[in-house]
C-alpha cells in the first residue's frame, strides 16, 4: 500500500469514528440538522491538504476548523437569512424535549461567536486560552463573549445553572 | 436544575448520526485533494506573481540607479573622434546635475525630456561624451526662440557650449518669436559650471547664431527698438549694435565690439589654427581671425552656395554649386565641387558629386571630407568619409532617425579624430512603472495578508 493510500485509509477510519462526535458538536453551534452535516463535511475536506501533517492526531485541528467555519460561514450567509423574533411553538410537551428545545432556541438567539464559545468552553471542555486559539481571537475577547452570552442564556432561562469551570489549564 | 453542560450533553443527543449524508464513502478525500491542487495552484500563482514582480521591480531600481556615463580620461585634454552610431536618449535619460558633467561634447542632440516623475515632456539637449555617453544637459535660462536656427553651439573643441539666455527685460518682452533674449552663457562641459553675461535691454535682444573663431565666441546681437504683435501684423525693428567677442582662454570679454569689425560670415566653416573661413560674393573666400583681421584667400570662378571648406594643410576647397542663379534658390543642392587653392591646378573645379543628397560636415583629414547622407528607406542619416582623390566612401557615423528639430552639432574637433565603437548607453525606463510595480505588490500583499486573516476568523 503506498503513502498516498495509507493517508486515505487513515482519513476514511478517522471520519467513520470521529464524525458522531463531530456532528455533535456541529448541530451544537448551528442548531439544524443539515447545517450540522454541512459543516462537518467542509470541515473534514479542509482537513485533507493538512492530513499528512495532523494524521497523528487530527480531532484538535478538524475540530479547530469546525470551529472557525460555524463563525464564517454564518457571516457569508446571514444576508440571505430572514430573521424572526417570534419561534414556532414546539409540539411536543415531554419535559425533557421542551428544555432542549429551550437550550436550542435560547443558543440562535446568540452571535455566532458567542455560541461557539459557549460549544467550546462548556460542551468541549477547552479553557479560555484554547477556545481563544480554536477561534483565532484574544483570551480578552472569549472572557467577554461568555459572560455577554451567559447573561444571554439565563434571561432566557431563568433556571440554567452555570458550571464553575476553570479559566486555565 | 441541571447545569448548562448537562444541557449541552442532552441537546447534542438531538444531534444527526450521519446516516442519511448523501456524500458516499471516499468522496471527501476525493474533495479533499481537489481543494489541495485548487489551493497549490494559487499559492504557487502567487509566489509566481511575487517573485517577478520583486524581480521586476528590482530591475527597475536597479536600472535606475545604475545609470553611468562613460566619460573619456583626461578630461581637458581629450581627443575627440566620432562615435559609429549616435542614439536617441531615454526621455529618463540623468541630467548633469545627477552625472556630474561629462567631458567635452563630441556632439549635441535634441530629445524628449521627462525632467520630472509626473511633468510633460519637453525638448532638451543632451550631451554626448568623448567615450560614447549620454547626459541632459542643465542649461540654466536657456532661451527656447526661434530667432537663431539654434540657440546653441559648442566649441570646436566640444569642452564650452554657449546658448542664449533668456530672463527680464527692462520694459515689455518681445515674445513673438519665444523667450526674450538677454545675454549669452558658456557651459563648460568639464567643470558644469556655467559663466553668463546679461546685457541691458528693454524688450530683448536681436540675435543671429552664435559662431566660434577657434576659442572666441562671437554672437552678433542688436537691441530691439520696437516691435508689434498683433494678428494683423507683427514685426521688429532693431538697431544693430555688433558682436559679443568672449575669448575663452583667457575670459576676455568685450559685450559691444563694433559690428565693422567682423564681415558677414552668415555662410562660414571653421578654418585651420583657429580662423573661420568666411566667403564673399559669387565664391570668393577669406580667413577671418577672432581678433577681426582678414586674411584674402582666393575665388573659384563658380556660383557657389552654403560654407566654403578650407582643408586642413590650406591647399584644397570644397563647397557646393549654386545652379539656381544669384538670388534664387530652388532648395535643391548643385553638384559637390573640390579646387585646389594654390599649386599648378589651382582654381581647377573637378565636381565630387552631381547629385550629393546632404551637405558637408568638414574635413577629416587632407584628402578626406566627412559627408551627411540621407536615407530615406530608413530615414536616418549616415556621416561618411569621402576620399575626394579616389571616391572611396567609408561610412563612420549612423544618425538614427528620432531626434528633435534641432540638428545634431558636432564639435568640429571631433571631425578629425579617430572613430571609436559608440557603447550602447543604457535606456532609463520610465520610473512610473516602478512606482506602479510597487504598488500591485503592496496590494497583492496587503490583499493576502487580510484574506489569510479573514479566512483564519
Amino acid at each position: 500500500m503506498s503513502g498516498a493510500e495509507v493517508e486515505r485509509v487513515g482519513f476514511d477510519d478517522f471520519v467513520r469514528a470521529r464524525r458522531g462526535a463531530l456532528l455533535r458538536t456541529a448541530y451544537l453551534l448551528t442548531g439544524e440538522h443539515a447545517d450540522a452535516e454541512d459543516l462537518v463535511q467542509s470541515a473534514l475536506i479542509k482537513s485533507v491538504p493538512h492530513w499528512r501533517k495532523i494524521s497523528d492526531n487530527p480531532e484538535p485541528y478538524v475540530r479547530r476548523i469546525l470551529a472557525r467555519e460555524s463563525v464564517s460561514r454564518w457571516r457569508r450567509r446571514r444576508w440571505r437569512e430572514v430573521s424572526s423574533d417570534v419561534l414556532p411553538e414546539p409540539a411536543l410537551h415531554d419535559p425533557d424535549v421542551a428544555a432542549r428545545e429551550d437550550l436550542r432556541r435560547a443558543l440562535a438567539g446568540l452571535a455566532p461567536r458567542q455560541r461557539a464559545v459557549i460549544v467550546l468552553r462548556y460542551f468541549e471542555d477547552l479553557s479560555e486560552a484554547e477556545t481563544a486559539e480554536a477561534l483565532h481571537i484574544g483570551v480578552g475577547t472569549v472572557k467577554s463573549q461568555t459572560r455577554d452570552a451567559l447573561r444571554v442564556l439565563r434571561t432566557r432561562m431563568p433556571t440554567l445553572e452555570v458550571d464553575l469551570l476553570p479559566t486555565a489549564r | 436544575m441541571t447545569t448548562l453542560k448537562q444541557r449541552l450533553d442532552q441537546l447534542a443527543e438531538d444531534a444527526p448520526d450521519g446516516s442519511a449524508s448523501q456524500t458516499p464513502e471516499g468522496d471527501l478525500w476525493r474533495r479533499g485533494k481537489r481543494l489541495q491542487r485548487r489551493q497549490g495552484v494559487v499559492t504557487a500563482s502567487f509566489v509566481a506573481a511575487l517573485v517577478i514582480g520583486i524581480g521586476a521591480l528590482s530591475s527597475l531600481v536597479m536600472d535606475a540607479r545604475s545609470y553611468s556615463v562613460p566619460v573619456a580620461d583626461n578630461d581637458t585634454e581629450v581627443a575627440l573622434g566620432l562615435p559609429s552610431r549616435l542614439y536617441v536618449p531615454s526621455p529618463w535619460t540623468p541630467s548633469t546635475d545627477e552625472t556630474g558633467p561629462i567631458g567635452p561634447l563630441v556632439a549635441l542632440v535634441s530629445a524628449y525630456r521627462r525632467a520630472t516623475t509626473w511633468g510633460g515632456e519637453a525638448q532638451a539637449f543632451a550631451g554626448v561624451s568623448a567615450a560614447g555617453g549620454y547626459a541632459f544637459l542643465t542649461l540654466e535660462d536657456l532661451a527656447d526662440t526661434e530667432q537663431p536656427e539654434t540657440p546653441v553651439a559648442p566649441s570646436p573643441d566640444g569642452r564650452w557650449l554657449a546658448y542664449y539666455l533668456t530672463g527680464a527685460t527692462a520694459s515689455d518682452p518681445y515674445v513673438s518669436e519665444g523667450d526674450p533674449v538677454v545675454g549669452v552663457a558658456l557651459y563648460d562641459s568639464v567643470t558644469g559650471e556655467t559663466k553668463r553675461t546679461v546685457l541691458e535691454t528693454d524688450h530683448g535682444l536681436h540675435v543671429d547664431d552664435l559662431t566660434w573663431v577657434g576659442d572666441t565666441l562671437l554672437a552678433e546681437y542688436g537691441q530691439i527698438t520696437e516691435f508689434s504683435s498683433t494678428p494683423e501684423s507683427s514685426g521688429l525693428s532693431a538697431d544693430i549694435v555688433g558682436f559679443l567677442r568672449w575669448d575663452t582662454s583667457d575670459g576676455a570679454l568685450e559685450p559691444a565690439v563694433p559690428y565693422k569689425v567682423f564681415p558677414n560670415f552668415y555662410e562660414s566653416s571653421p578654418g585651420p589654427d583657429g580662423t573661420l573661413v568666411v566667403k564673399r560674393g559669387r565664391c570668393a573666400f577669406d580667413l577671418l581671425s577672432a581678433d577681426g583681421s582678414i586674411e584674402p584667400l582666393s575665388r573659384l570662378d563658380v556660383l557657389c552656395e552654403g560654407p566654403v571648406h578650407l582643408s586642413p594643410d590650406g591647399q584644397r576647397v570644397v563647397t557646393t554649386e549654386d545652379v539656381d542663379g544669384a538670388g534664387r534658390s530652388t532648395g535643391r543642392p548643385g553638384p559637390m565641387v573640390v579646387a585646389d587653392v594654390s599649386g599648378p591646378d589651382e582654381g581647377v573645379i573637378r565636381v565630387l558629386d552631381e547629385k550629393p543628397d546632404a551637405g558637408v560636415i568638414g574635413w577629416a583629414d587632407d584628402t578626406h571630407l566627412i559627408v551627411q547622407e540621407y536615407d530615406e528607406t530608413d530615414q536616418s542619416r549616415r556621416y561618411v568619409s569621402l576620399d575626394v582623390d579616389t571616391g572611396e566612401r567609408v561610412e563612420v557615423m549612423e544618425q538614427p532617425r528620432g531626434f528633435l528639430e534641432y540638428p545634431v552639432l558636432i564639435a568640429s574637433d571631433a571631425l578629425t579624430g579617430p572613430g571609436f565603437a559608440a557603447p550602447e548607453p543604457d535606456f532609463p525606463s520610465n520610473p512610473r512603472y516602478a512606482w506602479a510595480l510597487g504598488g500591485a505588490l503592496v496590494v497583492l500583499l496587503g490583499g493576502n495578508f487580510l484574506w489569510r486573516h479573514r479566512v483564519r476568523r
